[in-house]
């Protein structure tokens, strides 16, 4: 667990970074401005009281006009320096959300399917969540205590200049302030897993609620009551907990107040006797009264802001360390890409996922020849997806390789291999942004090829009865006149900004299944001209679909079960037989009557 | 809605939620209050006393003051715990409120766009900027406020009327510039809704796994989704610093007027301690009263202007406090089984749209049938599905169930009737049990349909079996179920609700040949004598059922059998099937 000193100091390293070097002189010049400010306050009975026995109110207004100008003056300096540290923390937090995207984009696919991985990394997000507490709520507490800093020592001169008890009872006191809070957070923080489970299930109740897709399922099957009751009851749980946490400060907090007792009744009782004395005036006695309690507030304000440093700098070693971990990138490949189609070759590929027992693939052997197209099928969970998923990279193989004309895909670098293939996942994304810049990205030139795909894929006449046509924003949330596509015009949508890439291979996975038969059976008709001579793979439930490619292999649970073209596996009469046969039969009744039931 | 009947509306429905609050809040506000007034009285006590009586009289005095201190610091450390503690408890039973009252409105809300936005912003108030809790706290201050500024006032006008004279200048001119500077804050924080949802889109898309693929094999799509991302970033940078330095104009202002009362109060109170020959303690009291009073006047004004800020986010939450109940007409009991449907020349266009997706829809289902509902997309299947399961009215026309308006019936005794299973259909994070049966599950029963559907395998594999959770939400053991899969809980969830009318909308899109095929053999002996509905892609399941009702633009073209249907070989019907048919035949 790295120290509080150390995080802070990593700190200063993002701000100096982010040329943000304003933050540390202003804070530092704050420091003595609005730190006089309050010692001014104290030191003005000193003068005045005094003063109100003499007949010469001269001087008196003298001191209070010089008093108030000045406290005038050091308030508006202050309140500009604090614009300043405070645009610029938020400006040094942002930038670290710049930092950590950027990193994110980058990791290893892997890590994208390990729960426990991502968990711990949003987890260590938690720090940057608002501008008030953890990485930016550090720069605000520095700001904010350093004037205390500057007061304190003030107080503790004036103080001192009397009796170093007073002194040593303040800071006594502030000690075990300090200790109680420690101890206060410290068991907050030993509960935070167990709160932070309660408040999650609770959430998530709150999340369906305003989630109205389970609007309709929560109608028909009258789920109202039993959501709300588990809201109830997980929030119930939720609050014996945070109840709990509160007790406990409580409880340290008494530790506080007996402190004040202790240092209050001390304080006084030396002041007085000391006037009693003759020690001091009237005016010096309420100043040094004034003087405790203003101490002994800046003591406990800083002993305060030192438990929150404290606190926002436990949850920014996770933060650090997710960012300085290097292992999360194993590209090492250097080679640039291949011209043309290429063949793709498995051989004795095995594969597990992060965290599983069980073999995704295993021993798979596969070749594809230039320019061939697969169709690719088998049973749910068989591992068709997995195949793609090794093929462009995104997971490495535990066992054997896979090979692009020979070449190991490992020895290809990570931007020069995603540039070979076009793919379209079940679950592809529309983004908010214009038709173009859906098919194309952020590439400058370009758009008559996007143009070319967009018409290959059937949505030319859509896109142009769109507003602004092919600049036409999708989706709501960045435009609100945006527009909103059905679910098979996006699907064409997805498929044109793989046909754009001009990679050397195709990969479709369940391109079809939201278009009806006759959007799907273009798809089908224009596929051999869609991918050209490019190598492709079609994944599809669909047995229909398979007819148009030059080979199927078939995957189970077990491996790859059949491979063949259409007609070698129809005479096999194996699994695909059953398959095709079985998704065809009510397909083969035409005239005749259909089955009794 | 206005701010102050927002605010109305906001006490009322905490009060209901949590009453115990209201409480703590006026023993915490009569405490500040009461600290407040003691502290300016403690130094002119003490002041007095060493002035005028002797040292043990001073010092007792003294520890009376110390006493009372360290009293009123135990209260202030229990109250301020138990004021969290409670308006906490009040946001989040007050969420439960809200929840309960998206769980009950019309159906007809939650496909509409702008409380689809409401909700959002809604959201967002509260997540984001702690709206209600901030209120509530503010709500307790002003109390507390209110009661040191009356006795304040009242201490310091026998006083002197022109030091009143002299505070109330002061907080005019608070005023006014507050004023100025709420105007300002709001129209800033106005411009940055937009931006902030807009914002919040990139983060999301960045941060979403689910994405991560395509970012990791597009370079070009992810380097654009990023530079809008950093764009927005930047953008939210420079608007907050921009607003940062326009803030501390205010802030400067504020503080010079607050000085300048400052060097006023206290030359008037010394001027007339003089003049009068008043005690040094009187001198404090006066200048503390008068400090104190202008610190709670212009936290009051602050607070209430930041209270317009939160009350300006509060606002959509206000809206849908507002939202109706579904008032699920209908009396007549429903009794028995389906035996008919009926389509009576329905027409139905959504809420506040013009376009008619169905125009004078007529057709009957009798009991036992199995029907197919076929057309191209965007037709109007889904939609018909919709008005059948009363989620909105027919514009026009009217739906029957054995005869009668299916609005007649008791809401609950007429969804008992059906069972569906949308084609967007949702899970929810509890075990595949509850998900299948709801409260009180009949194992044996679950675990026969879960077999049905082809979860057999499955389960073998769970440690849990049917007890497991689905998704990881708060269950680290949790399972990640395939699409198929999770589309065959919701096959079982339909049957196991005993309903005798099975509506099922693309129930096995992401099923492979042979699952699909295996519910559809267990479906036929489980639904026996059930009517069922059905939409598909895959027109061969047209062939298995009685008639097909074809809709096309809107229109009921045909509702025959498919064999029917066939002999019309220039229909709709007839070139879709043979389009997908041509690629199965067995040569």
């Amino acid at each position: 667990m790295p120290s509080m000193w150390a995080m802070m100091k990593r700190q200063r390293q993002d701000i100096r970074k982010d040329k943000q070097k304003r933050i540390f002189w202003a804070s530092g010049f704050n420091m003595v401005v609005a730190g006089a400010i309050p010692a001014l306050a104290v030191l003005l009975p000193m003068v005045i009281i005094d003063q109100l026995s003499s007949p010469n109110t001269n001087q008196l207004i003298l001191y209070i006009v010089i008093f108030a100008g000045v406290s005038a003056i050091l308030y508006i300096i202050s309140a500009f320096l604090k614009a300043i540290v405070n645009g610029s923390a938020l400006s040094v937090r942002m930038n670290r959300f710049i930092d950590f995207n950027r990193k994110f984009l980058a990791l290893d696919y892997k890590y994208m399917e390990d729960n426990p991985f991502l968990d711990k990394m949003y987890a260590s997000l938690r720090c940057l969540n608002n501008d008030n507490t953890g990485y930016e709520g550090i720069m605000h507490t520095m700001f904010s205590m350093l004037p205390l800093f500057f007061s304190a020592a003030l107080y503790v001169a004036l103080l001192g200049t009397y009796n170093a008890w007073v002194i040593i009872a303040c800071f006594f006191g502030a000690g075990v302030s300090v200790v109680g809070n420690m101890m206060a957070n410290r068991y907050q923080y030993k509960k935070k897993d167990e709160l932070e489970h309660a408040l999650r299930k609770t959430n998530y109740l709150n999340d369906v609620a305003f989630d109205f897709t389970y609007g309709k399922d929560i109608r028909m099957f009258n789920l109202n009551e039993k959501l709300r009751k588990d809201f109830r009851n997980s929030a119930n749980s939720f609050f014996k907990i945070y109840g709990d946490i509160k007790a406990h400060a409580f409880g340290w907090a008494m530790l506080d107040i007996l402190m004040l007792l202790i240092q209050d009744g001390l304080a006084y009782f030396l002041i007085i006797s000391g006037y009693y004395k003759g020690e001091m005036s009237l005016g010096t006695m309420s100043a040094y009264i004034g003087a405790v309690i203003a101490l002994t507030t800046s003591l406990k304000a800083i002993s305060k802001y030192f438990a929150d440093l404290h606190d926002y700098t436990r949850y920014m070693g996770d933060f650090y360390h997710f960012m300085d971990d290097q292992t999360l990138f194993s590209y090492q490949g250097k080679k640039t890409r291949l011209d043309g189609s290429f063949t793709v070759e498995f051989k004795d590929v095995s594969f597990k996922y992060p965290h599983s027992d069980v073999y995704a693939l295993r021993h798979l052997n596969l070749r594809l020849e230039k320019g061939e197209k697969l169709a690719l099928v088998g049973a749910n969970g068989a591992g068709k997806t997995t195949l793609v998923k090794l093929l462009t990279g995104l997971f490495v193989p535990d066992e054997g390789q896979i090979l692009l004309d020979g070449v190991d895909i490992k020895e290809f670098s990570q931007k020069e291999l995603q540039a070979m293939f076009g793919v379209v996942f079940q679950d592809f994304t529309i983004y908010a942004a214009s038709v173009l810049e859906n098919v194309k990205g952020d590439d400058a030139q370009g758009k008559e090829l996007a143009m070319q795909a967009i018409a290959s894929v059937g949505l030319q006449k859509k896109v142009e009865s769109l507003p602004h046509k092919e600049d036409t924003s999708l989706l709501k949330v960045i435009d609100e006149e945006g527009t909103l596509l059905s679910g098979g015009e996006t699907q064409k949508l997805a498929i044109a900004r793989a046909l754009y890439k001009d990679s050397n291979m195709i990969i479709l996975d369940e391109p079809t299944s939201a278009l009806d038969a006759l959007a799907e059976e273009a798809i089908y008709r224009d596929f051999d001209q869609l991918v050209k001579h490019k190598t492709a793979i079609y994944i599809s439930h669909r047995l229909s679909s398979t007819k148009f490619c030059d080979h199927i292999a078939l995957l189970t649970s077990n491996g790859l079960a059949e491979y063949g073209t259409h007609d070698e596996l129809m005479a096999q009469k194996g699994l695909y037989y059953e398959m095709f046969v079985t998704q065809g039969k009510y397909y083969q009744e035409k005239e005749s009557d259909h089955e009794e039931r | 809605m206005k701010n102050g009947k927002l605010l109305s509306r906001l006490l009322k429905e905490s009060f209901r939620a949590n009453p115990t609050l209201f409480f703590v809040m006026l023993g915490n506000a009569l405490f500040s209050a009461g600290a407040t007034v003691f502290n300016i009285f403690a130094l002119k006590i003490v002041l007095d006393a060493v002035v005028t009586k002797p040292l043990e009289t001073s010092l007792f005095y003294a520890a009376v003051v110390v006493g009372v201190d360290v009293g009123v610091a135990f209260f202030n450390q229990l109250f301020e715990k138990l004021m969290d503690y409670h308006r906490n408890l009040t946001e989040q039973r007050l969420r439960e409120t809200v929840a309960k009252k998206l769980m009950n409105a019309p159906f007809s809300y939650l496909e509409d766009p702008y409380y689809l936005d409401l909700k959002e912003r809604a959201k967002f108030a509260n997540e984001n900027q702690n709206a209600i809790y901030h209120l509530l706290e503010y709500m307790g201050h002003f109390i507390s406020y209110g009661i040191s500024i009356a006795f304040l006032v009242s201490l310091l006008g026998t006083f002197d009327a022109w030091l009143l004279l002299v505070m109330g200048g002061y907080v005019a001119l608070t005023i006014v510039t507050q004023l100025f500077s709420l105007k300002f804050i709001a129209k800033f924080y106005q411009g940055l809704i937009p931006l902030n949802r807009r914002y919040g889109y990139y983060i999301d898309t960045m941060g979403n796994k689910e994405k991560a693929k395509e970012f990791r094999l597009n370079d070009k799509i992810r380097s654009l989704m990023f530079n809008k991302f950093v764009f927005f970033n930047q953008q939210t940078q420079v608007q907050l610093k921009s607003f940062n330095k326009k803030s501390a104009l205010f802030s400067s202002s504020l503080g010079f007027i607050n000085y300048l009362h400052m060097g006023v109060v206290y030359v008037l109170v010394a001027l007339k301690t003089i003049r009068q020959g008043l005690s040094a303690g009187t001198f404090s009291l006066y200048v503390g009263g008068a400090i104190a009073f202008a610190t709670n006047a212009v936290s009051l004004l602050t607070e209430t202007l930041q209270m317009a800020n939160y009350l300006n986010y509060l606002r959509p939450w206000g809206e849908l406090m507002d939202l109706p109940e579904d008032k699920q007409e209908g009396d007549r009991p429903f009794s028995g089984e389906f035996e008919s449907l009926e389509f009576d020349h329905v027409s139905f266009a959504y809420p506040k749209t013009k376009t008619e997706i169905l125009s004078d829809i007529s057709f009957k289902v009798k009991k036992g049938e199995r029907i197919s509902i076929v057309g191209l997309n965007g037709a109007g299947k889904t939609t018909l599905i919709k008005l059948i399961c009363r989620l909105y009215h027919p514009t026009s026309g009217k739906i029957r169930v054995n005869g009668h308006d299916i609005f007649d019936y008791q809401y609950r005794s007429y969804m008992d009737t059906l069972a569906s299973v949308f084609q967007d259909f949702r899970l929810f994070a509890y075990s595949i049990e509850e998900n299948i049966a709801g409260s009180g599950p009949d194992a044996e029963k679950v675990l026969r349909l879960a077999h049905a559907v082809g979860l057999k395998e499955k389960l073998e594999t769970l440690p849990n079996g049917l007890k497991s959770n689905l998704s990881k939400e708060y269950d680290e053991n949790g399972i990640e179920l395939s699409g198929g899969q999770t589309q065959k809980i919701a096959i079982a969830r339909a049957l196991y609700k005993n309903a005798s009318l099975v509506i099922l909308d693309e129930p096995t899109s992401a099923l492979d040949p042979l699952a699909e095929a295996e519910i559809y053999q267990h479906f036929n002996e489980l639904v026996n004598d059930k009517t069922a509905i059905f939409i598909s892609h895959r027109l061969s399941s047209s062939v298995f059922c009685d008639r097909v009702l074809l809709i096309q633009d809107g229109h009921t073209v045909d509702f025959d059998t498919h064999a029917n249907l066939m002999k019309k070989k220039d229909s709709l019907y007839f070139k879709m099937f043979t389009t997908q048919a041509k690629n199965y035949q067995l040569d």
